[in-house]
């Protein structure tokens, strides 16, 4: 946990609520994506993160300060957000069963849009799109590993599944990204 | 060494559960196998390019939205004053009522008072009418609360 982190979760637990604040703008775009990437949508995803703020500045007293905050706010996120998609119908399968078993359909919706325009070159262009449409397990596992740099122990207890799970997630989706990638050319140079 | 186990172990990347010099001679066939190079080459494309993919902005007022919203969970004025205003008045009119009730029936019962059927009736309606406001404010505060979330 940084040291700003640390002094404005103290702050808040002292009555200091605007230090909150600080922290609401140091991890909403972290938090946002992660949400964004989950559901597919951009109007839930903003009311998810929002909710998962709210969560944690009212469960701040459970926070372990000694650990990082990120992961801790991630996993509300995550949870908050398998909440609303299993309320939506889309069933994520919990550990016994797969937790991806269909691929869903990528939704070409304005949070994703707006993601690929980010991405100018074609190759990330690419991955962004597969990365898009893997399974929620799988899309989840891996923001949370690669980009947020999450340990797979933090990742399962986000995902309320074991560790070997998350592995196994990964390596699907690490087999699906570098097929994708290999069909659109890439890595042939690297043969020759 | 098939070129199979060794799709298998780029795939699983650091979670790989073999040795160090098992691991070393797949990737050494990887590099010089024709169908495994470019499987090697495309998955470390894979883990970096995922960790670099850029961040999504955030609305531009989620933070707003945030902290007005834990500003409503903290704060007593999110029940508007009129509202806290009714409810007081409610509490001390019907503890007025409540001593007025008491001392009449005291009289009543030690012989001071003989009031009328008709007064006793009137007192008996206005204290229940009282009790009944004094009841339900709260509860009437607190959907108001509710509407303006």
């Amino acid at each position: 946990m940084s040291d700003a982190d640390r002094d404005a979760v103290r702050a808040v637990k002292r009555g200091d609520r605007e230090a909150f604040a600080g922290l609401v703008r140091a991890y909403q775009g972290r938090l946002f994506g992660l949400v964004l990437m989950m559901m597919r949508d951009r109007a839930a995803a903003e009311e998810v993160t929002q909710d998962a703020f709210v969560r944690a500045f009212t469960r701040l007293d459970m926070y372990d300060e000694r650990r990082p905050f990120y992961p801790w706010i991630a996993t509300i996120a995550v949870r908050l957000a398998q909440n609303e998609l299993v309320a939506r119908g889309r069933v994520i399968r919990r550990e016994g069963a797969p937790l991806d078993a269909a691929p869903e359909p990528v939704v070409e919706g304005r949070g994703q849009a707006a993601l690929s325009d980010l991405v100018d070159d074609e190759r990330r262009r690419v991955l962004w799109k597969e990365v898009a449409a893997l399974s929620s397990g799988e899309r989840t596992s891996v923001l949370l590993y690669y980009r947020d740099e999450m340990p797979v122990g933090d990742i399962a207890r986000a995902l309320g599944v074991t560790a070997g799970t998350i592995k196994t997630l990964l390596f699907r989706a690490r087999r699906r990204l570098r097929e994708r990638l290999a069909a659109i050319g890439f890595g042939q140079e690297h043969s020759r | 060494m098939t070129c199979a186990h060794v799709l298998g172990l780029i795939d699983a990347g650091p979670f790989a559960g073999y040795p160090p010099e098992h691991l070393d001679a797949a990737f050494d066939h990887a590099r010089a196998c024709p169908t495994c190079g470019p499987a090697l080459a495309a998955s470390h494309a894979v883990d970096v390019d995922v960790a670099a993919l850029p961040q999504v902005a955030a609305p531009p007022d989620l933070e707003k939205a945030v902290m007005a919203r834990i500003a409503r969970l903290e704060d007593p004025v999110a029940v508007p004053t009129t509202d806290r205003a009714w409810t007081a008045g409610a509490v001390i009119a019907g503890a007025i009522a409540a001593a007025v009730a008491f001392a009449i029936e005291l009289s009543v019962a030690w012989k001071w008072l003989a009031p009328r059927p008709d007064t006793v009736l009137a007192l008996f309606v206005v204290s229940l009418l009282m009790y009944s406001a004094g009841l339900f404010a709260p509860l009437a505060g607190r959907r108001r609360s509710l509407r303006e979330d």
